[in-house]
């Protein structure tokens, strides 16, 4: 626990925390200490939760000025249950406000950066992108500041920041964690996810999280098949048989639509080599074909900023965030009280007032996918937007599933390219391009992880090594064997041995 | 557009009979009830508040804090799933929510979970007592808001500030939209009562309009007689009681005929039925259709109804209103008269209390009606709050048939009966068979049919007033009645009538 304090306090410079929990933490780790009986499987891991988890008694902003002050009443089921295990929360990490980036650049509390941008007194290179929206809780984990962190992936941002950051992302099927208490972006695409450094981590803090829950309609009632044994166990035997994990019998599919002209060579390089690798464990490696691929990304943004629109209204600075200093009463003496007003005269003051807070309490991003929400789902665009949005997921999510009825996973890139610059300016459209390879799991509701498998020269920095990820996607509630695929290219990568030390050991104040 | 009425009910009525001969009235009702489970619609917070402690039955569900998700009550679909079978609609196969999305303070999520595209039923219809069909297009099952408070005025405008009462949001309505088949006022009062027994039967909803647990907005159009399309419709909220809503439709009636008859557009608006001013008045005017941006809620997954289960709710109907009207008129069955009957089933307790007399305990069905009808409803004030005080009345069903029988076999008198009822209805602790009959002997109130003690007390009352006898020898023969009424008050209202009547009768001619 003093080891991650102290990383968080070296690493503070990259800005991966909003809120750091150090003194609670400290104590929980003192009594966890003098407890002879292991509280669960977690017992005294110090773990990063992102901001947009909520945590009783602990404020939790979601990288949001609205909720800069917001302290909840409640914590989030997957909270509850890493804390019932043992683990302790070292603090909230920074993302992308209401999990809506790609950078964890468009954050109240301020950008956070890559620890693989090198030493952050060499001012003159370009700081990178951690990633995001996870981007916080990916640097936590990547600069040793906990152990493993909590993300949320609506459309990448959970596998997308470890992808950046040199870690595992694991994003579970859709309803496999429960919802309750992560404030909502997408409703029926957030997906609590884990960040970790290995394989092994990630299982067992699904493992821990995994699971029905009463408070969340949209979790799955199926009880969770534990992964952590399995995956060590596979991985066991092989390493007893003399190979790493053997994947005799297994078939990964490769789909031909992921390779899209975005892609950068070392990305395609590494796709290459992972192919080779999971064929060298004994997998059978074949091309399969998803058709709708193409549409995946507008789909993603059609339905994820028509929930935001509808999930975000709630911040309207009546009952709790951000309140626009124009108060309502305020605007009301302005009409001038007394029954000279009209109804209509104050229901405009309202609209008035709401309009403030929420044009003061939201960042741009956010009031662009707000505002591009509400018109997706306005009486004119409805048919044209939402409802072909609604066809082409439906249509994605029937090829994933007939493409993985003849394979067991899909062998994929995470990033198109490497982690940028986060000096590029921020043009919307561009950002979103790095969710095309992630939204398609997204859509579908399928479990999907990145694994960091390769160091490549960066495109933007040149000289400047940079991981590179692989992504797999399972079969719907398949975690079990996807964390097996995923062990034996970890094992055959062999990434952790590969961190240049500057990113583990190097302070960043 | 000025006021409609102006003069006194009279003039108001003559006025409303000229309007009518000329336009007709189309009328349709849109009904939100409160369902009666114990739950709320989403959360597990009660919904049995005290509304004079505000914001004591809520949680972080019901005011939409930050990461909160809605988890549907079951008890909600099937109260709603009864009630949509009793209006006769169509059951949907599958429970699906939408989000209805607009700001308002008085919607914590500014969303509303509603049913949009699919509701739970749908093309039925009701049958009023007059005979009127009005079809319901759809109920569907939508959660309440939060009850504003405002400070300083009745409503937003005026107030100084206003306060939010969140018991109330997140309470599981039924919203049931009638086609605009009604056309008159009376008609839609009607509908509303009718609706509302229907409601109380299949135990969906208490539907009290009082307590704002049914509430009613009325669409009223009118048209000139012969004309077929429909004019622009206004719609009237705050309508608080089914009296209000016959007096709302004939004051929109002839408000609109009025502002037509002056050459005026009628426009699309919503109006406020003001309760003391007998008036509506204009809350806002509808410039198009409002964007609520409907879409499927994606927090609550859709909900199979297996037709088994719709089977199962439907086997736990009990009869409803109409039926049981008709079984109650009918000639070769109860043939009770339709007030008797309206009163009987107006009120399903009612109801309940009289079958059970008759049918479990044997009361002869006539004399059971006439005493609940009589002398119980008016024991217990009439009307005014019939159903509440007779859920509390201490006579049971077996009690009343035994008083029945025990007056039809002359073991007591009519006015024994009559005295004995406040205490049987009141205070009675009695409840197995025999215990009125017990309570009358214990009290010495058995009914005196004895010829010879009768007689006697003939003779005492006639040499009590020999001048009344000698005045009625030559021909005051109205004083019958007197000599009667002085026997029966000699016996402590004991003695048989009857032969009281024919003794004196004897005795006066006589000797």
């Amino acid at each position: 626990m003093q080891r991650c304090l102290s990383r968080q306090q070296e690493t503070s410079g990259l800005n991966s925390f909003v809120t750091v929990l150090r003194h609670a933490a400290e104590k929980e780790a003192a009594v966890a200490g003098r407890h002879r009986v292991m509280k669960g499987p977690l017992h005294g891991i110090p773990i990063a939760v992102k901001d947009n988890f909520c945590t009783a008694g602990v404020r939790t902003t979601a990288s949001s000025r609205m909720l800069a002050n917001f302290v909840p009443p409640y914590s989030a089921t997957a909270v509850s249950r890493l804390e019932a295990s043992g683990a302790i929360v070292v603090g909230k990490t920074n993302m992308d406000e209401f999990g809506m980036g790609s950078a964890t650049l468009f954050s109240h509390f301020g950008k956070t950066i890559n620890p693989w941008s090198q030493a952050a007194e060499e001012g003159d290179k370009p700081r990178l992108a951690a990633g995001g929206s996870s981007g916080g809780s990916a640097v936590a984990v990547a600069t040793g500041s906990a152990l493993a962190a909590l993300g949320s992936d609506t459309g990448g941002s959970v596998r997308q920041p470890a992808a950046f950051c040199g870690l595992v992302g694991l994003k579970p099927t859709y309803g496999r964690v429960s919802r309750h208490g992560l404030i909502a972006y997408a409703s029926s695409l957030d997906c609590p996810g884990v960040l970790t450094r290995t394989v092994a981590d990630a299982a067992l803090v699904l493992d821990v999280v995994a699971g029905r829950d009463p408070l969340d309609s949209t979790c799955l009632e199926q009880p969770h098949r534990p992964c952590f044994d399995r995956t060590m166990e596979a991985a066991a035997s092989s390493r007893a048989a003399g190979l790493a994990v053997s994947l005799r019998g297994l078939k990964v599919g490769i789909p031909a639509e992921f390779a899209i002209q975005e892609l950068e060579g070392s990305a395609v390089t590494a796709w290459e080599e992972g192919a080779r690798l999971l064929r060298d464990a004994g997998a059978d490696v074949l091309p399969v074909s998803v058709p709708s691929i193409p549409l995946a990304l507008p789909t993603y943004f059609v339905i994820a900023c028509a929930e935001a629109s509808s999930n975000l209204a709630r911040y309207d600075g009546i009952r709790f965030g951000y309140r626009a200093s124009r108060s309502l009463r305020a605007s009301r003496s302005k009409e001038g009280i007394g029954s000279a007003n009209t109804e209509e005269d104050d229901q405009r003051a309202l609209h008035d007032f709401i309009t403030a807070s929420r044009s003061q309490g939201f960042g741009d991003e956010v009031q662009r996918r707000v505002i591009s929400g509400c018109r997706v789902l306005s009486a004119q665009a409805y048919a044209t937007y939402y409802e072909k949005a609604l066809a082409a997921r439906l249509r994605l999510r029937r090829e994933m599933n007939t493409a993985l009825s003849h394979v067991d996973v899909l062998l994929t890139p995470v990033t198109p390219t490497g982690p940028f610059p986060l000096t590029t300016p921020a043009e919307p459209a561009a950002l979103m391009v790095n969710d095309v390879m992630t939204v398609p799991a997204s859509l579908a509701g399928l479990p999907a992880i990145a694994v960091p498998v390769d160091l490549a020269p960066s495109s933007f920095v040149p000289g400047l090594p940079v991981p590179v990820g692989l992504q797999l996607i399972g079969r719907h509630l398949c975690e079990q064997q996807l964390l097996i695929v995923a062990r034996a290219l970890e094992v055959r990568c062999n990434f952790s041995e590969r961190i240049p030390d500057y990113v583990v050991k190097a302070t960043f104040t | 557009m000025g006021k409609g009425g102006g003069g006194g009910d009279g003039k108001k009525r003559s006025e409303l009979q000229e309007v009518l001969e000329r336009y007709e009235p189309v009328v349709g009702v849109e009904v939100h009830a409160q369902l009666l489970s114990d739950t709320k619609a989403y959360c597990g917070c009660s919904s049995h508040y005290n509304p004079n402690i505000p914001n004591a039955n809520i949680c972080p569900v019901c005011t939409g804090e930050p990461g909160t998700l809605p988890v549907p009550n079951a008890r909600v679909v099937e109260l709603a799933s009864k009630a949509a079978m009793a209006l006769q609609c169509e059951i949907a196969h599958e429970v699906r929510y939408d989000r209805k999305n607009y700001f308002y303070p008085d919607t914590p999520k500014n969303y509303q979970i509603t049913q949009y595209t699919h509701p739970l039923g749908a093309g039925g219809c009701l049958e009023l007592p007059s005979g009127r069909r009005v079809s319901i297009t759809r109920l569907h099952v939508e959660e309440d808001s939060a009850k504003m408070v405002h400070q300083g005025s009745d409503s937003l405008a005026g107030s100084t500030h206003s306060l939010v009462d969140f018991n109330r949001a997140g309470i599981p309505l039924a919203e049931i939209v009638s086609e605009p088949d009604m056309r008159s006022g009376a008609e839609a009062a009607e509908y509303g009562r009718e609706l509302q027994k229907i409601l109380r039967y299949v135990g969906a909803s208490d539907g009290n309009m009082a307590e704002g647990s049914m509430r009613l907005d009325i669409n009223v159009s009118i048209r000139p007689r012969g004309e077929e399309g429909l004019r622009p419709k206004v719609e009237v909220k705050n309508v608080n009681s089914f009296k209000s809503v016959q007096q709302a439709v004939d004051f929109e009636v002839v408000r609109q005929a009025r502002a037509y008859d002056a050459g005026e557009v009628v426009r699309q608006e919503t109006r406020m039925w003001d309760e003391k001013e007998l008036a509506s008045k204009l809350m806002r005017v509808k410039e198009g259709e409002s964007d609520y941006r409907y879409f499927p809620e994606p927090d609550v997954p859709p909900l199979a109804l297996a037709s088994s289960v719709v089977q199962a709710w439907r086997a736990t109907l009990q009869e409803l209103p109409a039926a049981k009207r008709a079984r109650y008129q009918d000639p070769a069955g109860l043939n009770l008269d339709a007030e008797t009957t309206k009163f009987l089933t107006d009120d399903l307790a009612v109801a309940r209390f009289f079958e059970a007399a008759v049918e479990q305990h044997g009361a002869e069905p006539k004399e059971a009606a006439k005493w609940l009808v009589g002398d119980i409803a008016g024991h217990l004030n009439g009307n005014k709050g019939r159903v509440k005080e007779f859920r509390k009345i201490k006579l049971t069903p077996g009690g009343l048939a035994e008083l029945v029988d025990l007056i039809g076999q002359g073991n007591i008198t009519g006015k024994i009966a009559k005295e004995l009822l406040p205490e049987l209805l009141d205070e009675w602790e009695g409840g197995e068979e025999g215990a009125v009959l017990a309570l009358v002997q214990a009290r010495g109130l058995e009914a005196i049919t004895d010829p010879a003690v009768i007689a006697a007390l003939v003779q005492k009352v006639l040499e009590a007033n020999p001048e009344k006898v000698e005045d009625f020898r030559e021909g005051k023969t109205k004083l019958l009645g007197f000599f009667v009424g002085m026997v029966l008050k000699e016996s402590g209202s004991r003695a048989n009538p009857e032969v009281v009547q024919s003794l004196t009768v004897e005795a006066l001619n006589g000797a």
